[in-house]
């Protein structure tokens, strides 16, 4: 049986790649990907908490709602893209810098 | 029953109301039938109510509900109706009906045709509820609303200077009137604490006045005033004559025979306040204006001033009857001259129309035989003002004539009034018939308009026919009620009949009385003759009935000869008698010169308050206005340049300057890439991660 550690582990490795990948990559799609990896680290460390900490069900209920709302954040941050490529005709998210000051 | 008068009210008001907002679409024949079929019903309606009550089913109703309510004090609105009212109220449907369809015939082509029906449909509507108001208040506001619709039916042709100007000067005239007006029924509310006739009456009776005897004698002058403005009365007669410029049926139903009797029956209603001394004033405004304006009539040559002058003549009279005490005789003469003069008007209305619009007589002549119908009712008319025995005139004439009679012969140094009416009464037959042989008989003077000319078409003559009908025989089968003194100035009447009976039957019974003791409180002797007076020529009426009949009967024959001889027979010349009496005549032609007095006085000054008020407005309020401009300017010279533009706008601009240099300095981490903010704000994250572990 494994200890709480290794799933900790796991997770901030998981949020470490997560960033790393947004903050490095400069295509959308990629992006989206880092914001997937950090979501589930997240819901990671919820499971595990409640495996071997709390021991409710609490942490998996979370879990499930991170995973549905994964999935509406994805429809929306989708819906920008498109329009995104709509106006810009691209993906590479260096060439919107119209907030620039 | 009582309440078909109310529908009977509220028919010409929507017609009124259909018209305003469709009349446009309705077109030229039927909102004419529309009008006039309502106005018809109504008359239909309350003829069977008047019926009614003649036979013995008195409707009476009084209803009121509370309209304003001004602190503790509540105005009411409500419907009074006794006898008087009804025989007001059918006159007024009847004569209106017969006037609606009249007018079909004779607007015909006119561009306005449908918003002539809606003003007359109004008018007809604020008469109607004038003759049923309970209270002074209501009055008023009917009052107004006739004179409203006055001023628009004047002014119905208004692209004539002349229209216009008429219309302006009929409302400015009868302003006059009503403000005092205004101020007596101020008085009354301030004094007895109502509105309403009953209430008024009551209170006044309880002593209301106690001690301030004067102060009602004023009231009542001033409530006689709204009357005198209405009823064209002599200081404020001037507006009526020019109000003939408004087409000729506007001119016979307000100007003759409904609007202006308001006057006379205000008189009527209020009959019972009105002190002694008031009731004098009356009566010589009423002998003045029917003996000058007779006058007048003699010499005009236009035919409707002709009877715009002999209207007010006739007002005279009604008014002369009302301030001597004979209360019934002056209301029968007003339901009298309704129809005749009416038909007077319609019937000159006719000829106007067969004559291509001319209204100068001179220039008519021998129409006799190209207008029949027309000739054959005006002749009714012109018999039935004149006074000749059996037409409805003759009656109401001689009730008058014997009311005054019993008045003078009480107070001997009143006896003018008795000549004056005497004398009038030969001229009214006289200016008539010479009004009626000029037109349709002698010869015809303009041969291109006596070539022209043909009669009406049936939709203008049988309303003709039926007023005819009317004038003849309004005054048959009336007996004046016997009066029973009960002492101690209780009386009874009994056994009145017809027309007359009906009228009676609607007398302020305990007025006389009441009037006798209010001056014994006054107790000035000549008061209480006056008082005297007035309830002895009630009680005369029958006595000085003969004698009446004789001098009045006497005076129209005079007057009926003469005019046969001078314009039939031709053996008095018109024109040498002018030479002879040419002060006499032009002073008559130019109506004693009162128009030109008030241009002179009232206008004049007016005009000079105007001067006046201009030269204030241009060199005082101006100067003061432009003085204080320039130093406005001046101020605003030192605050602009100096204080505003240095010292606020430094400010101002500092504090701009200094939030732009830190926008500029910030704006360089704003770069736009969504990649260095998560960056940043990674770092910051482990940075205070790190911050937060390492204080712990």
């Amino acid at each position: 049986m494994m200890g709480l550690t290794p799933y900790l582990i796991l997770s901030a490795i998981l949020l470490v790649l997560g960033i790393a990948i947004i903050i490095s990559k400069r295509n959308a799609i990629a992006i989206l990907i880092g914001v997937e990896f950090i979501l589930n680290a997240a819901a990671l460390n919820l499971v595990a908490f409640s495996r071997h900490g709390i021991g409710a069900l609490s942490g998996q209920t979370a879990a499930l709602f991170v995973i549905v709302l994964a999935a509406a954040e994805a429809v929306v941050a989708l819906a920008i893209f498109l329009n995104f490529y709509h106006t810009i005709a691209t993906v590479d998210i260096d060439q919107g810098d119209q907030l620039k000051g | 029953m009582p309440y078909a008068f109310i529908i009977a009210w509220l028919l010409p008001l929507a017609g009124f109301v259909t018209l305003v907002f469709r009349g446009r679409r309705i077109g030229e024949p039927r909102s004419g039938y529309l009008a006039a079929g309502l106005m018809v019903t109504s008359a239909a309606i309350s003829l069977v109510c008047a019926i009614r009550w003649i036979v013995g089913h008195p409707d009476s109703l009084n209803v009121s509900a509370p309209w304003l309510v001004i602190g503790s004090q509540v105005v009411k609105f409500g419907v009074h109706i006794d006898s008087l009212t009804i025989v007001m109220f059918t006159m007024v449907t009847v004569v209106a009906g017969a006037i609606f369809v009249y007018s079909i015939g004779y607007m015909h082509g006119d561009p306005r045709f449908p918003r002539f029906f809606t003003y007359m449909s109004l008018f007809a509507f604020s008469m109607l509820g004038l003759v049923l108001s309970d209270s002074l208040i209501g009055l008023f506001v009917f009052w107004e609303l006739v004179g409203l619709c006055s001023y628009f039916l004047i002014g119905f042709w208004f692209e004539k200077d002349s229209a216009s100007n008429a219309a302006k000067k009929a409302f400015i005239v009868n302003r006059v009137g009503d403000f005092l007006f205004l101020i007596g029924i101020a008085t009354m509310l301030g004094m007895t604490g109502s509105a309403t006739l009953e209430g008024v009456f009551s209170q006044v009776r309880q002593g209301a006045f106690a001690g301030h005897g004067t102060l009602l004698t004023f009231a009542g002058i001033c409530l006689f005033f709204g009357a005198v403005g209405k009823s064209a009365q002599f200081p404020l007669h001037v507006w009526l004559p020019d109000a003939m410029e408004g087409p000729t049926p506007v001119s016979a139903l307000i100007h003759a025979a409904t609007m202006v009797a308001a006057g006379v029956y205000l008189v009527g209603r209020i009959f019972p306040i009105l002190t002694p001394s008031a009731l004098l004033f009356v009566a010589y405004i009423g002998a003045i204006t029917l003996i000058g304006s007779a006058l007048i009539a003699v010499v005009l040559t236009d035919i409707k001033r002709v009877l715009a002058y002999s209207t007010i003549s006739q007002l005279g009279y009604m008014v002369l009857a009302l301030g001597v005490g004979g209360w019934v005789a002056g209301l029968f003469h007003l339901i009298a001259h309704a129809c005749f003069k009416a038909l007077l008007f319609l019937g000159s209305g006719s000829v106007i129309h067969g004559c291509h619009g001319e209204q100068d007589i001179r220039k008519m002549g021998r129409l006799h035989r190209k207008m029949p119908y027309t000739s054959i009712t005006f002749l009714v008319g012109t018999l039935a003002i004149a006074g000749v025995p059996l037409l409805s005139g003759f009656y109401s004439k001689d009730a008058i004539l014997a009311s005054v009679l019993g008045f003078t012969w009480a107070h001997p140094v009143h006896r003018v009034l008795f000549i004056l009416p005497a004398l009038a009464a030969a001229l009214t037959a006289f200016y008539m018939l010479r009004l009626y042989l000029l037109t349709f008989h002698t010869t015809a003077r303009d041969e291109h308009i006596h070539e022209h000319a043909h009669e009406s078409p049936r939709v203008m003559w049988v309303p003709l026919a039926v007023l005819a009908v009317l004038s003849i025989c309004i005054g048959w089968f009336g007996r004046m009620p016997e009066r029973h003194s009960l002492g101690e100035g209780r009386y009874e009447y009994e056994g009145g009949r017809g027309l007359v009976g009906l009228i009676a039957e609607a007398q302020p019974k305990w007025a006389v009385s009441w009037q006798m003791q209010e001056a014994g409180r006054a107790s000035s002797h000549d008061i209480v003759e006056a008082s005297e007076g007035a309830m002895e020529s009630t009680h005369a009426e029958h006595g000085f009935h003969t004698t009446a009949t004789i001098v009045a009967t006497a005076a129209m024959l005079v007057g009926v000869i003469l005019a046969w001889l001078t314009y039939s027979v031709g053996l008095i010349s018109p024109a040498r008698a002018a030479q002879v009496l040419a002060p006499v005549h032009k002073l008559l032609l130019n109506k004693f010169y009162i128009d030109e007095l008030y241009r002179a006085t009232f206008v004049a000054g007016v005009l000079q308050l105007a001067a006046f008020g201009k030269w204030f407005d241009r060199v005082i309020l101006d100067g003061l206005a432009d003085g204080s401009a320039r130093w406005v300017a001046r101020t605003a010279l030192f605050s602009g340049l100096t204080l505003d533009n240095r010292g606020v706008d430094g400010l101002v601009n500092g504090v701009a300057e200094v939030a732009l240099a830190g926008g500029n300095l910030v704006r360089k981490g704003q770069t736009g890439r969504v990649r260095n903010y998560i960056l940043g704000l990674t770092t910051a994250g482990a940075f205070a991660v790190v911050v937060f572990i390492w204080i712990w």
